[in-house]
């Protein structure tokens, strides 16, 4: 494990210094990609813990964004900026007496998070106790498309549909790269401990994994929990990464999009969905193009027919249930010298 | 048998899936360090009794009475956490992971780290998971599966799954160890071998066992005492040779065939 740890640390080191360079430095375009494909990956990395590792279909994670997006924006909007937005219905307490500065950034995520947290416990405790499969997923796209309709009605937190405008964006690779090696770390310890054995066991036979003693309520509302703190985070990230926030931002297409990503990644490969998170970004960046060309949304045609192609021939996504590891790169190097050796030769 | 030496008592248990009673009335008491077996035609409701030990069904009526405890109704991991592990009739194992994995996911429950010491991860976790592994892999050697602990479950042939899934069982530390149908799915030599070997692990657990069985020969070898049910409801109970003689069990049990014979 000693060579390991070693490659793991300087690949860290490695890429703390790439972003500390490239916070400044890097073409702002290129730079706007990876944030965003470092915030769609953190989203999937929680998605795919619920969807793909515990096996329990959960629709639900843009209302988990939503809400982590919305409350980091009330703690960090400037007083000036909160008095100009709530126009028609003034801001309700608490959130119009303060705001916090920079150095209260941090807070402001983790408060995002815990939100989703109890969100997760009203809509898991009743949902995860009596539904799987498919009543599951109905179950989460429900609470999602709730909260939709909550964010559009409730002017005095949300300015409704007008959304807000002028959050400081404080979002650069250092938050959102930070966030996700953090929540990636946390959760592949998660996945490979007995924690997650016992979410894997409940994938493989439900039954089974309840007769040998393991509370199946509690742990799939362990999972769900961490993935609705994941996209809680990622949702923060996102509105002060672009500045403005509405509730359009979180419709159910971001869990679209999120679970693109995770079936291309392999459902339950926690680096599958890290590395496929950063792969959606950068394509639909890439994509940009057909909207301006053929019609507007034609990016999401293109996208529908990727999934497809996805699910005909790369059914198991890029890793399957596989990590990716240091061994597995290793592997892969000598394979390829070998591989070299032979042409050449 | 005086009532304290009694680890299991079956009072009255009744099912009822609508209209369809699939067990009636069913009663009885198992003491410790026994091995009952329990026979009956395909459909006479002997899984059924066992979901209903195991808190899968909760019973329409009756009791289940484990070591003087009322356990009726109590959800399957409890119960499980009481001291009865099952095998199911139909393997059951998490076949994309390996036989190793597949123990220790018996052992979770009882663990004493919180999810937090599992992500930072905690000296007390990496102790914990340090003793576990070792334990499973003990585990696996007295059931003579140590060179099958890291693959992957589903690839084993289909008798070797058997036993991981006793062990499996086994690692939740249990008092009685519910058996559904070990040697469905099984030729005679393979059965005759399976049946060692449960009589082995009842000797090195000391454990008390009740075995559903689908083929007569395979109970009679081992279990003393057996319990004969058709149709939801006991129709005899004895020693092997009382049951072979049994006109009732003959006739619903055996069928015609037998009879002939």
């Amino acid at each position: 494990m000693r060579p390991n740890r070693i490659l793991t640390f300087l690949f860290l080191v490695g890429l703390a210094g790439f972003i500390g360079w490239a916070d400044g430095h890097l073409d702002r375009f290129i730079w706007r990609v990876l944030n965003f494909g470092a915030i769609y990956a953190l989203a999937a990395v929680g998605y795919t813990m619920i969807n793909g590792v515990t096996g329990q279909f959960s629709l639900g994670p843009h209302g988990f964004m939503l809400l982590g997006g919305y409350l980091t924006t009330l703690f960090m909007l400037p007083l000036h900026q909160k008095k100009v937005v709530w126009l028609f219905t003034p801001l309700s307490w608490p959130f119009n007496q303060f705001t916090l500065p920079y150095s209260g950034f941090i807070l402001a995520l983790i408060a995002g998070g815990v939100l989703a947290v109890l969100a997760s416990l009203v809509v898991g405790i009743p949902a995860l106790r009596a539904l799987r499969g498919d009543y599951l997923a109905i179950a989460t796209f429900g609470f999602g498309e709730i909260l939709y309709v909550l964010a559009c009605n409730f002017m005095g937190l949300t300015n409704g549909p007008m959304g807000v405008k002028g959050i400081p964006q404080y979002t650069d690779l250092k938050w959102s790269v930070g966030a996700l090696v953090v929540l990636t770390y946390a959760a592949v310890r998660l996945k490979n401990s007995s924690f997650g054995r016992a979410l894997r066991a409940i994938r493989e036979d439900e039954l089974a994994a309840e007769s040998m003693g393991i509370n199946v309520f509690w742990h799939k509302l362990l999972a769900f929990m961490f993935s609705a703190f994941c996209a809680a985070v990622a949702g923060g990230l996102m509105a002060t990464l672009i500045g403005t926030i509405t509730p359009d931002l979180f419709r159910f297409f971001m869990t679209f999009y999120l679970l693109m990503i995770i079936v291309l990644g392999g459902l339950g490969s926690i680096s599958g969905a890290v590395v496929a998170g950063f792969i959606f970004a950068a394509i639909f960046e890439a994509l940009r193009f057909v909207d301006t060309a053929v019609v507007p949304g034609m990016r999401m045609v293109v996208f529908a027919v990727l999934l497809i192609l996805v699910m005909l021939f790369f059914r198991r996504g890029l890793f399957g249930r596989e990590e990716f590891t240091w061994e597995w790169i290793m592997r892969s190097l000598r394979r390829a010298w070998r591989w070299a050796w032979a042409k050449t030769s | 048998m005086g009532e304290n030496k009694l680890i299991l008592s079956l009072q009255s248990l009744t099912m009822k899936f609508g209209g369809l009673v699939a067990v009636r009335d069913f009663s009885l008491d198992i003491g410790y360090g026994e091995l009952v077996g329990l026979i009956g035609p395909n459909g006479a409701g002997k899984t059924t009794i066992f979901n209903m030990i195991t808190g899968h069904y909760p019973p329409t009526a009756g009791k289940v009475v484990f070591e003087g405890r009322d356990i009726t109704g109590l959800p399957p991991h409890k119960v499980a956490l009481f001291g009865i592990s099952r095998t199911f009739q139909n393997i059951r194992l998490c076949r994309e992971m390996t036989a190793l994995e597949n123990v220790l996911i018996s052992f979770h429950s009882r663990i004493r780290s919180t999810v937090f010491d599992a992500i930072l991860p905690t000296p007390r976790y990496v102790r914990e998971e340090w003793k576990m592994r070792e334990r499973g892999l003990e585990l696996l050697s007295a059931v003579g599966l140590e060179k099958w602990a890291n693959f992957r479950a589903g690839a084993l042939p289909y008798g070797l799954q058997r036993r991981v899934e006793i062990a499996r069982a086994l690692a939740t530390s249990p008092k009685l160890l519910l058996l559904d149908e070990p040697a469905a799915g099984m030729n005679p030599a393979e059965a005759a071998d399976l049946m060692n070997f449960i009589r082995r692990i009842r000797e090195t657990f000391n454990l008390t066992i009740f075995l559903i069985e689908h083929v007569m020969q395979v109970v009679m070898g081992i279990c003393p005492r057996i319990r004969v049910i058709d149709f939801g409801v006991s129709i005899a109970e004895g020693t092997p040779d009382e049951i072979k003689n049994n006109p009732k069990v003959i006739e619903a049990y055996l069928g015609e065939e037998a009879l002939r014979a």
